[in-house]
């Protein structure tokens, strides 16, 4: 899967999560960019992420990821790993 | 045993021999210099206690090498049993230590037996050496950190003194650097830390040891005192808890920056918080910092609250699958918090005050949150600001009232006294108390520092929220003014140091 797929995929389940149609994220999003991205939908997000991909991120992942890219970096080593 | 705490001339005496020896000793030995001094400050408050202290760094240290090491083999089942050995381990010791006779005599009073408390030691800082030693552990296991593989820097870690009395709590990957590498002793830093050390003994010795009289006069008498009197109680214990506590952090930094050591700051002006969570950004942030990250995170990310949010959704209720698991461990971390402070009912049941708060701002965010909250204007911001501000710091006040209170029936009977609404203002029982205050204080001149002590500190904070940098102003004027004023805080510090001065409070946490 392509980067830009998994980014189209994020950003559908962000809308979702999100609850917000009008959410676009691109590589350089952060939680600081998106009103309803609170430390509260954050772990939904992940989680939902997680779900769709059938992998499972580390801690230092979640909070070490500094925007989206990082996040989808971090996401292409699990599923290669799988 | 002479207790060393920073407040006293013992510590000055302490500070001026480690200041000169730092100076003169080669870069790389000023490691070896701070952890000798480190374990002689630790061995002053009493030698047995620093058995534990140097338990938690060996076992810390050889678990954390073999979490590496089970890391480089691939050995997921080892890593697991190595962290949770080091974890089980150092916890234990401090249940053991501090609730031991706590839940032991919970135990006795429910079958009906009686329970004789054991004599326990608790050495100095094992809340927040133990924390932050778990924290390194965790760390490694993580792999955002290598293990150290010197063990007598490892203990630096563990017992440097700037952060035994209150915190705070460090990171590794955020201290480690500069600790075994320390800087010159260079002017321009020296005189920031003389500063933050001096505003911080300003804190403690004007203004939270003052202010501390008046708490103690509401909280051993509230049986006489009614409605506002008590809440004033609980304002009083803000500011002092707020002097007491930054007041240690600031000598604590003031301190380590001298050796070019950075410690995190603990607060940002916390009573200007517009929400509880809010406050807890900005209140004892190493600590929610702490929890956020080893406890919470890891408690979201559990099998059973994952699978309770996955059974909610199945259902279609996505917003009960992102709101129950959260305020499980919301819970589960305020119960904690509360019991960090101490093996007490009334730290819990603080704990379980802020827990609910917590739980509110979630419902709140899950249920109620409308887009036009979001965005709202700043208009609106503005006006609604400082209405949320003093909301909050009620909150917190009313929370100190069951944090300071000795049993949980005091806690009760005080609000219950605060709820008096016929007499909530008896302005005859206000001018006695301030007359009380008045007279325990000492005299006009403790008086009048302890008023104009206090405003300095609030009106500081209030233009430093404003974005005014006080310091900045300060040095930019004129050498004469900056020298009367250096000259009239010494003579102000050196006065009021020889009042007999308080312990600080987060030492017995």
């Amino acid at each position: 899967m392509e980067r830009k797929e998994i980014l189209a995929k994020i950003t559908e389940i962000a809308k979702d999560v999100f609850d917000n149609d009008e959410v676009e994220l691109t590589e350089a999003s952060t939680a600081a960019d998106v009103d309803e991205w609170d430390s509260l939908t954050h772990f939904s997000l992940i989680g939902d992420i997680e779900d769709e991909f059938g992998i499972r991120f580390t801690l230092a992942e979640i909070s070490g990821s500094k925007n989206v890219g990082e996040l989808i970096d971090a996401l292409i080593k699990h599923v290669s790993g799988k | 045993m002479e207790v060393m705490v920073f407040n006293s001339f013992d510590f000055f005496c302490f500070l001026a021999v480690i200041g000169l020896a730092y100076g003169v000793v080669k870069v790389e030995w000023r490691w070896y210099l701070l952890l000798l001094f480190s374990l002689a400050f630790f061995a002053s408050f009493g030698i047995k206690g620093f058995a534990f202290a140097l338990f938690t760094t060996a076992s810390v240290f050889f678990c954390a090498l073999g979490i590496f090491k089970a890391e480089e083999s691939g050995k997921e089942k080892l890593k697991k049993t190595l962290l949770a050995i080091g974890i089980l381990s150092n916890f234990g010791i401090l249940a053991v230590l501090k609730y031991f006779n706590f839940f032991a005599a919970g135990a006795a009073s429910l079958i009906g037996k009686a329970f004789e408390p054991l004599q326990m030691i608790v050495p100095l800082g094992i809340s927040f050496y133990t924390f932050q030693m778990m924290g390194y552990l965790i760390d490694v296991h993580r792999g955002i950190i290598e293990p150290q593989r010197n063990f007598l820097k490892l203990l630096l870690f563990a017992t440097y003194f700037p952060q035994m009395i209150d915190g705070p709590i460090s990171r590794y990957a955020d201290v480690a650097l500069t600790l075994y590498q320390p800087k010159n002793v260079e002017y321009g830093r020296c005189r920031n830390a003389l500063i933050l050390f001096a505003w911080g003994l300003f804190k403690k010795i004007c203004v939270a040891d003052n202010i501390k009289v008046y708490v103690d006069l509401i909280f051993n008498n509230y049986q006489g005192y009614k409605g506002f009197l008590i809440l004033t109680g609980g304002i009083a214990y803000a500011i002092y808890i707020y002097a007491d506590f930054s007041g240690c952090i600031d000598m604590a930094r003031g301190v380590s920056s001298y050796f070019g050591i950075e410690l995190k700051n603990n607060f940002e002006r916390p009573y200007f918080a517009t929400s509880v969570e809010d406050f807890w950004r900005k209140w004892h942030i190493t600590l929610s910092s702490w929890f956020r990250d080893y406890l919470f995170y890891p408690l979201q990310r559990t099998t059973w609250l994952r699978r309770m949010g996955q059974r909610f959704k199945e259902r279609g209720n996505k917003k009960a699958a992102r709101a129950v698991p959260t305020i499980i461990a919301t819970m589960i971390v305020w119960i904690t918090t509360g019991l960090w402070h101490g093996a007490n009912m009334t730290f819990i049941v603080w704990g379980l005050y802020y827990g609910l708060f917590m739980t509110l701002g979630i419902i709140k965010n899950v249920y109620f949150k409308k887009k036009a909250d979001v965005k709202s204007n700043k208009e609106s911001h503005r006006a609604n600001k400082l209405l949320n501000i003093l909301k909050t710091f009620f909150v917190v006040c009313v929370g100190y009232i069951i944090f300071n209170s000795a049993t949980l029936s005091d806690a009760w009977n005080m609000f219950v006294n605060m709820l008096d609404i016929p007499h909530f203002f008896q302005i005859s029982k206000i001018f006695q108390a301030g007359v009380s205050f008045y007279k325990q204080v000492g005299a006009i001149v403790y008086f009048i520092i302890t008023i104009v002590s206090t405003s300095v500190l609030i009106l500081y904070d209030s233009l430093e929220e404003c974005g005014v940098d006080v310091m900045a102003w300060i040095k930019k004027r004129g050498t004469a003014a900056k020298y009367i004023l250096a000259v009239l805080s010494v003579m102000l510090l050196l006065f009021m140091m020889n009042r007999s001065s308080g312990d600080f409070t987060y030492m017995q946490f």
